[in-house]
């Protein structure tokens, strides 16, 4: 029955897919970059319709220099203060760390978007229920680690592309600054949700009270805000590839937020995306977990991997529709063998893999391999995705001339370096230290003397 | 002027890092000094088999994370989020050159959240060593967050011997000199202070929050925090100790100068001294209680001496955001810099602003305005906080005169830079914004004095 399920849905994506394929033919950009006499006239370029890729054209039909005279004034010059450790270590760090943060991040936001339909699912079915409760306890911790984890890639996002980075986050303004509010308030809202629940509450105990309209409350607004702020970034990151539509954007003649296509593919990327790791998020839980019974903790691994087999089934169509949006833009980056496009193109086939090793592990919940082989998977596509994601960032931002750090830019604080990756190793070992202790200690040990 | 312009209305850019800022602070110096408080409280009462603080810091614990965890964490992000907007440039200079130090302040962060979520969900679950193991170091990484802060924030205001090692080309002197700059060591000290007190004086909020403690037990657990209070009296001279490091055109600022720094740089000091002098006589001599009305009170005090003390330290850097480096206009003070500006004019390179306008046949006060924006408008609403319109009640040529001479009559102004024809065009825009028509009034020199 599960299977057909499965099929359904793989059936239902596919044809998602088709439909995103063909979409890009009516999307229209609300702005134009191709020089017309009017607009070479004024030096700049007027609005009309184009089409996605139209940049990508612009670039390879006109020298740097003369290509964007709107662009290469408006982006501002790279810091002065150049580059304070080689480019390709930048270039390292900011994946490795984005990795880290969206491992956190994705359960936060899966967890803000199946709340919901979890706690609805859950009231007749204790093994929803359960699943829901290992994602409530792991809820603010997940929420605080992808906030500090999230501090390193935005500071090196800054180093490698503050001048793109600061323009498009000031010409997004207070949308921008409102994630702070948006941030607080889901932060808070967790535990407003949790306290709503009620201390110690079990899968039986929580199937047994209805939810409060606090608790219905909190969820809406932890979902809205937990979207608000995914819709932010991804709007960010984007406008920031962006310089021809700077202008337009500045004048309010165009919304900063759609201001390409890839805007919504890229965003539902994420949020599907979300699903997937923290479907095998819950069944990594239910594995490890000690609370439940061997019957119960099965059922709630099944569980885990059908919703990441059916979102990672969604992601493919989606992630198709995201490629055709970009890829005049990018495909010349592509061309080249970066190891961001060889990891990329690694974790494209290795998503083939994760579907059929979840197809595979629903029929099998009971063995080992069932849970930490598609984990694996899905870790390394991650990998992928944040590397490809940079070298398509690169693509981008390379057809500007000058505008991104060279060797020449670098002026090196070496001692300063090294003392970092020091701070770092023992850093990651005192944390690796802590957890052991946490993991490894039996729940109700003393620490209060008698 | 290389990047667009973030409007605040009304309150201005400056103002709303000000708000940001000061509300991080306060909650990141809790966290800091909480760290200390519970680790060596944690320690005490180990070896003295001291249940209620036992009982005190669990409960401790929760504020900490519900306060500094949620509030600081997201807060600390926010000033990061707000100064991009507000002074890009700066941000990126400071990211270029203190990248490192950020980095090193990352990982103590991480180990600073990771420690304190293992303290707080280590009660009833952790061997009483490794509890109070974890919870030394969240004290130390906690501290050494601020170590690392603290240099990049003291060297804005006192950048030492940085800006000559970066031309001479040693980049790693270039940022220890930065680092460990003039001010280091007292600001270090202020915010130690600052930090311990703030420990206590939430300690005597959140152990009257809770119903669970008698009277008396609330009474021991008050005198016990009142140790991390009494040496706030120290802010006084550490106070002296840092502007013996300030430049000077900062120290006559805050010494009378400019009265407004003044008045807060005494509000500071004075809250401080009364804070110390109450916890000494009166929570350690004697022994008293605090409600948790008066708790609040101290910690409203608190805030609005560390919101003084932060004011005074940014408002002393003027007209700098970086000293001697950076104008708050974003405008560098090197002679490459600003000479061409002055030379070529004061809209020759500023794309954002003058957009598709015309500058050979735009009005006058058009280009004025355009002027004002680009080299006022980082500090000056039209008319809200430190509005322009009410600075500019004269006639048109003292307003020429002031442009003219205006870091000359005020230390904290920047220079004007641009041709005569920008210097003619602010100052027709400016005296444009001047509707404000004085009456006469009797005494007055204009009516002559009479009996």
């Amino acid at each position: 029955m599960m299977r057909f399920a499965v099929v359904i849905v793989c059936v239902i994506a596919s044809s998602l897919a088709n439909t995103a394929t063909a979409a890009p033919e009516t999307v229209y950009w609300d702005l134009d970059l191709r020089p017309t006499s009017q607009t070479a006239q004024e030096g700049y370029y007027k609005t009309t319709l184009i089409r996605p890729g139209d940049f990508a054209r612009l670039a390879a039909s006109q020298p740097a220099a003369t290509r964007t005279p709107l662009a290469s004034t408006l982006i501002p010059p790279k810091d002065e203060f150049g580059l304070p450790a080689p480019v390709w270590l930048f270039e390292l760090l900011l994946p490795a760390t984005f990795f880290l943060h969206v491992l956190f991040m994705n359960v936060t936001l899966g967890t803000a978007l199946l709340a919901i339909p979890l706690t609805m699912l859950g009231r007749a079915r204790p093994h929803v229920n359960a699943a829901l409760n290992d994602l409530y306890s792991a809820w603010p911790i997940a929420m605080s680690l992808t906030i500090t984890t999230g501090i390193a890639p935005l500071l090196f996002v800054q180093v490698l592309y503050g001048h793109f980075f600061f323009v498009s986050s000031i010409l997004l303004g207070w949308w921008w600054l409102a994630i702070l509010i948006a941030l607080l308030a889901a932060f808070y809202g967790i535990y407003v949700a949790k306290a709503a629940i009620g201390q110690g509450a079990d899968a039986t105990h929580h199937a047994q009270r209805p939810p409060s309209v606090l608790h219905w409350a909190a969820l809406a607004v932890i979902a809205l805000a937990c979207v608000f702020i995914a819709a932010m970034f991804t709007a960010n990151t984007t406008l920031m590839l962006l310089p021809d539509a700077w202008k337009q954007v500045h004048e309010n003649r165009q919304s900063g937020w759609t201001v390409h296509p890839m805007f919504w593919p890229r965003l539902t990327h994420n949020l599907i995306g979300s699903l997937a790791v923290t479907g095998m998020f819950i069944a990594v839980r239910a594995r490890v977990g000690r609370s439940q019974d061997h019957e119960m903790r099965l059922k709630v691994v099944s569980f885990g991997l059908l919703i990441a087999l059916i979102a990672t089934c969604v992601q493919v169509a989606d992630g198709i529709w995201f490629v055709v949006t970009i890829f005049h833009d990018v495909k010349h980056a592509f061309h080249q063998y970066s190891p961001g496009t060889i990891l990329w193109a690694l974790a494209v086939l290795t998503a083939i893999a994760l579907l059929m090793t979840l197809f595979r592990g629903l029929d099998h919940p009971e063995r080992p391999g069932s849970v930490w082989i598609p984990a694996g998977l899905l870790a390394f596509i991650l990998v992928g995705m944040s590397a490809g994601r940079e070298r398509v960032r690169v693509g981008m931002l390379e057809r500007h001339a000058r505008a991104l750090y060279e060797s020449a830019d670098v002026r090196p604080q070496t001692f300063t370096v090294i003392l970092f990756f020091i701070t770092l190793v023992a850093g990651l070992a005192l944390i690796g230290l802590m957890v052991r202790w946490m993991f490894t200690a039996p729940r109700n040990a003393a620490t209060l003397p008698p | 002027m290389h990047y667009p312009f973030f409007d605040v209305p009304q309150i201005g850019g400056g103002l709303l890092i000000a708000i940001v800022a000061i509300l991080h602070v306060v909650v990141a110096h809790f966290a800091v000094g909480a760290g200390l408080f519970i680790a060596v409280a944690h320690t005490l009462a180990l070896r003295r088999n001291d249940t209620l603080v036992l009982r005190f810091l669990r409960d401790n614990s929760r504020f900490l994370v519900l306060l500094a965890f949620i509030f600081g964490a997201v807060s600390g992000v926010g000033i990061w989020f707000t100064i991009a907007l507000v002074s890009p440039r700066a941000t990126s200079i400071l990211i270029h050159n203190f990248v490192w130090g950020w980095a090193i302040e990352w990982v103590l962060f991480a180990v600073e959240i990771v420690a304190g979520y293992c303290y707080y969900y280590g009660w009833d679950r952790l061997a009483p060593k490794r509890h109070l193991t974890i919870a030394w170091i969240y004290a130390v990484a906690s501290y050494g967050s601020l170590v690392v802060i603290n240099g990049i924030l003291a060297f804005m205001l006192t950048p030492g011997d940085w800006a000559q090692a970066v031309e001479s080309q040693r980049y790693d002197a270039a940022f220890w000199s930065g680092f460990f700059n003039p001010t280091y060591f007292p600001s270090l000290m202020l915010r130690s202070l600052s930090a311990l007190a703030l420990a206590g004086l939430f300690a005597c909020v959140v152990v009257n929050l809770s119903n669970r403690y008698t009277r008396e037990e609330r009474t021991r657990i008050i005198n016990y925090a009142a140790y991390c209070l009494a040496p706030m009296a120290l802010m006084a001279p550490a106070s002296l100790w840092y502007f013996n490091g300030v430049p000077e055109a900062s120290r006559i600022m805050a010494a009378g100068g400019a009265i407004a720094m003044t008045l807060f740089l005494a509000f500071g000091v004075v809250c401080s001294l009364m804070i110390g002098a109450y916890a000494y006589f009166t929570l350690i001599r004697r022994k008293q209680y605090v409600s948790l009305s008066t708790a609040l009170l101290l910690s409203a005090m608190a805030l609005v001496t560390t919101g003084a003390m932060e004011f005074v330290r940014e408002g002393i850097r003027k007209p700098y955001v970086i000293r001697d480096y950076l104008w708050s206009n974003g405008i560098a003070d090197r002679e490459s810099e600003y000479m061409p500006i002055a030379l070529g004019g004061a809209l020759s390179n500023a794309p954002w602003i003058v957009g598709d306008t015309d500058l050979a046949t735009a009005g006058r006060k058009k280009r004025g305005q355009m002027i004002f924006q680009a080299q006022c408008a980082a500090c000056h609403t039209h008319a809200g906080a430190n509005g322009i319109k009410h600075l500019v009640a004269y006639s048109l040529d003292i307003i020429r005169d002031d442009i003219e001479h205006l870091h000359e009559r005020k230390s904290f102004m920047p220079p004007f830079l641009g041709t005569a024809r920008d210097k003619e065009d602010l100052a027709a825009y400016l005296h444009s914004l001047n509707n404000i028509a004085p009456k006469p009034r009797p005494g007055s020199q204009r009516n002559g004095v009479k009996p």
